[in-house]
């Protein structure tokens, strides 16, 4: 199908000043089980094309999943029609094709294949997963489920420009309510979505987490609310993800800094002003887009305008380097960026999303942080996030959470949770925690973009220890 | 398509159903559209373009196995139906080893309906060029989103059901300075320019309030007038599974204490899932009808969950035409007493809330949420809007909200057309009042 598409797209070429095609094709597959029982097996095929038309000043796009000549041409005249139609009316920047005819290709590397396994067998996987949730009568609801993504990705320009992409995305989920005929408590393992396969699924024991997951939760229903106060935070991977997502990701995206994203996912409290010598964390911050990180669920080669994608440290050393900016977002901004321009599938314009974005391991071992905490909570896995339209006044909620006291671990606590601000919080970062402590994760559902998209991102981080946080629980 | 959406479904359908065995029941829903969006920044064009998307999802039934899948159509005829037919044999192939759903459920007994929206759409490019040129002095950002949607369902037990509907929905923010605005929007059926031109004319004169210097107030509780639109976000967050059988049933409903009878609402908070004045399709995937009206909340009770035909299942119940999600479509609060004029000197001292964004469960045990003020709130002394206030985070839980603290209800009630477009156009609406309470609480 790729060759005849680009067949017909290389005769229509030139019709416009310059045309790009982006054509998806993404085949989904879940499988879900629910206290036990079979629940579902969906199947999704959505295939088509997007086309974006710059002619005498102004640009347009068209999608369509009508994938011959004739909804190829039409969708070519359609986004043509949006150039010139808006043209006078259009903001400044926004012409010029970011890279003429950029070559290249990406591939997920995986070594067991999900796909390879009969349904009967991915059931019986599943249902082992499953098992190990239903530990107590006091667990009222349990799941297990993967979702498998095949995305196929062709992107060519009528410069002769031709990038083809493959990926393969494992989306792997677990979840447990526990319930005392009064209150419940959850814990959920969801955000450990990566590229790969059953390998993936291997390395991070998937069949076996439940037990732990139950156990926990079973815990939380004993426990006492987590305390209010200033404390010492020390925060798991599963929640670093999100701390780094809400209030580092967002407030670089250069569009939002751009205004682009006002009316909808907000602004940012960052400004252009501030690259290059704003202290954003501590020293101990050091933060990269990483496109090549293996595995990672945004790994890519190339971003969806077309650019070649490289790792760069966005902040180094607490200092606030780069935004997560596109080409054409650097070109309206007059800033070096990075190669984040990308859209969640053919039906979108591509604008600017974090994609990996990590939080680089530091030295410490969690035992070393652990040791060096007096007062302090552990928090692990988010259950709850809130955070303003300028990215900065954030409150989060785990699912479990553990006092720690002089140096040792304690008590299980529930409903802990902690607010801050961004501008300030990362200079609280007081411990990074080493390799051994960090974890490669990955969530399929950032939403942003007018109109919406949602759009798979990765982050890998280690164990972070704050000094000195807002935290409180639940009402008793 | 040749022949228009509905006449291509029906007819791929005609011919599929051919192709199913004796013992086997097809289902089989469409969902598309022909939009048009336009996003504008600092009052110009950022993007434009058109979506044509047509997906058909295909669920094929034997005895209590079903297999399905969605695809997307091409429009070519022959094309789609061949990709159909090969899709319905790999249903066929998976049925034969799916295990058993304990709990499917679909609809029997045929009942066919057919609805069809007349409307008059703006000629988009001369919108834009008023929209560009009415705000030439204007920082406005927003979405413009325009075209027909339709949906449609048929069952091989004789069912059809068609919805179909031109709509347009175009939601702005004009800025003062910083993160300053005044928000609006203009949705529906029936483009009026003059109608546009007098709600982006108030926006703009809203603007003037919000250029007074900022006040910042301190964490705490302060009596508070929430807008039909700020209780929208409110709503937004319950319709996440609160009003959900399988929620309350799995102890997964931030509402479980009103179920459990240990917590009431004010006796003045009525809220209904109310199909028959929503703008959303009435039939759901699995062929049942939607209930006209469902009291959700009765004079501050629980009254009966949004049932999914899965649920109903499951549990023991009748489904009231609730998808699998369980989420109100068409919520509706009732009014209360407080007129438009008195708003002002009722809320006397505290803060005017416009906006509020990004809510979330603090605590889903006790109803607890937080979210932020955003846009236009004003810090209000003696019934007068002094100055526009910083963004401020609240924690506050809904019990007591809409309990103790709830003062009043606005008597008159705003129609809210859903702006959201993940994945396609929304259909959602809301008719709400705006809320005066004696407390919420700010906690930074």
């Amino acid at each position: 199908m790729g060759h005849t598409i680009e067949d017909i797209f290389r005769s229509l070429t030139n019709q416009a000043d310059a045309i790009s095609l982006r054509y998806i094709r993404e085949e989904t597959e879940s499988l879900s089980i629910r206290e036990g029982k079979f629940e579902s097996a969906p199947m999704h095929l959505n295939e088509g094309l997007m086309i974006t038309v710059e002619h005498q000043g102004g640009v347009g796009y068209a999608a369509t999943s009508n994938l011959s000549k004739f909804g190829i041409e039409k969708a070519i005249t359609q986004a043509k029609t949006w150039a010139l139609a808006t043209a006078e009316n259009s903001l400044g920047g926004l012409t010029e094709p970011v890279q003429r005819a950029p070559m290249g290709q990406y591939q997920t590397p995986i070594e067991k294949s999900w796909s390879d396994l009969t349904f009967v067998n991915k059931l019986e996987y599943l249902q082992e997963a499953s098992s190990q949730l239903s530990l107590d009568i006091k667990i009222v609801d349990w799941f297990a489920k993967i979702t498998e993504i095949k995305t196929h990705q062709l992107f060519l320009t009528s410069h002769g420009g031709r990038v083809e992409q493959s990926f393969n995305f494992i989306l792997p989920s677990l979840g447990v309510v526990a319930n005392d005929g009064q209150k419940s408590q959850r814990r959920t393992f969801v955000d450990h979505c990566q590229q790969g396969g059953l390998d993936v699924l291997e390395k991070m024991q998937f069949r076996t987490l439940g037990l732990g997951l139950a156990e926990e939760a079973l815990e939380l229903l004993a426990a006492p609310q987590c305390p209010s106060g200033k404390h010492d935070l020390l925060l798991m991977p599963d929640q670093m993800m999100l701390q780094i997502h809400e209030s580092i990701g967002h407030p670089l995206e250069l569009d939002r800094i751009l205004g682009d994203e006002r009316n909808y996912a907000g602004t940012s409290f960052v400004d252009l002003d501030m690259f290059g010598s704003y202290q954003y964390g501590s020293e101990l911050l050091n933060i990269s887009f990483d496109p090549h990180k293996n595995r990672e669920l945004a790994s890519y080669a190339f971003d969806d305008e077309g650019t070649k994608a490289e790792k760069i440290l966005i902040i180094e050393n607490g200092i606030l380097k780069a935004p997560l900016g596109g080409k054409t977002s650097q070109r309206r901004a007059n800033i070096a960026g990075t190669s984040t321009t990308r859209a969640c599938s053919w039906n979108r314009p591509a604008i600017d999303r974090m994609a990996n974005l990590n939080l680089e391991p530091g030295d410490s071992s969690f035992d070393e942080m652990i040791r060096k905490t007096e007062q302090g909570i552990l928090m692990q896995t988010n259950s709850s996030w809130s955070i303003d339209d300028s990215r900065n006044k954030f409150q989060f909620g785990c699912e479990y959470g553990r006092l720690i006291n002089n140096g040792e671990l304690g008590q299980v606590v529930k409903t802990p949770g902690y607010r801050g601000i961004s501008a300030t919080f990362w200079r609280n970062l007081k411990a990074v925690g080493s390799a051994s402590t960090a974890r490669t994760l990955g969530t399929p559902n950032c939403g942003k973009g007018e109109p919406n998209q949602v759009i798979r991102v990765g982050h890998a981080s280690p164990s972070c220890l704050f000094s000195n946080i807002d935290c409180f629980g639940g009402e008793s | 398509m040749t022949h228009g959406p509905e006449t291509y479904f029906f007819e791929l359908f005609q011919t599929l159903q051919k192709a199913i065995g004796t013992e086997q029941t097809l289902l089989a829903s469409i969902h598309g559209e022909v939009s048009n969006f336009v996003r504008f920044n600092h009052g110009k064009v950022r993007q434009s373009g058109t979506v044509e998307q047509f997906e058909i999802s295909l669920k094929l039934i034997s005895g209590q196995k079903i297999a399905e899948a969605t695809i997307t159509l091409c429009g070519n005829p022959n094309l789609d139906l061949q990709r159909l037919s090969k899709l319905l044999q790999a249903l066929t192939t998976r049925l034969s080893f799916l295990p058993d759903d304990p709990f499917l459920n679909y609809n029997t007994q045929a009942k066919s309906t057919y609805y069809e929206k007349k409307s008059a759409l703006p000629p988009i490019h001369e919108a834009i060029g008023r929209i560009t040129c009415l705000n030439e002095e204007y920082d406005l950002v927003g979405i413009l989103a325009h075209g027909e949607i339709f949906t449609g369902f048929a069952n091989s037990l004789g069912q059809k059901n068609w919805f179909s509907q031109p709509s347009f929905n175009f939601d702005w923010s004009i800025f003062s300075h910083s993160d300053k605005a005044a928000k609006g929007g203009y949705a529906g059926f029936e483009w009026n320019e003059e109608i546009l031109e007098s709600k982006l004319r108030k926006t703009q004169e809203r603007l003037s309030l919000l250029k007074a210097p900022q006040k910042t107030i301190r964490p705490g509780t302060y009596r508070v007038f929430l807008t039909p639109k700020a209780v929208s976000e409110i709503c937004g967050l319950l319709k996440w599974g609160s009003f959900s059988k399988k929620s309350i049933e799995t102890k997964t409903s931030s509402l479980l204490k009103m179920v459990n009878g240990e917590k009431n609402l004010d006796s003045r908070i009525n809220i209904r899932e109310e199909s028959e004045s929503g703008v959303s399709p009435r039939f759901n995937s699995f062929g049942f009808l939607k209930q006209n009206k469902i009291d959700l909340i009765h004079a501050g009770q629980f009254g009966t969950a949004l049932t999914s035909p899965r649920s109903a299942q499951e549990y023991g119940v009748d489904t009231n035409g609730a998808e699998n999600h369980e989420h109100p479509d068409s919520l509706r609060i009732d009014g209360g007493t407080l007129e438009e004029s008195e708003i002002l000197s009722e809320l006397d001292t505290g803060l005017y809330i416009s906006n509020l964004w990004y809510l979330n469960f603090s605590d889903r045990n006790n109803c607890r949420m937080t979210g932020m003020t955003r846009f236009a709130t004003f810090w209000v002394e003696g019934g007068r809007i002094r100055a526009p206030l910083n963004v401020m985070r609240f924690d506050d839980s809904l019990f007591r909200m809409l309990g103790e603290n709830l003062v009043n209800l606005t008597k008159s009630t705003e129609r809210l057309f859903d702006s959201s477009t993940y994945h396609r156009r929304s259909t959602s609406s809301m008719e709400l009042p705006g809320m005066l309470l004696s407390g919420l609480t700010l906690t930074l």
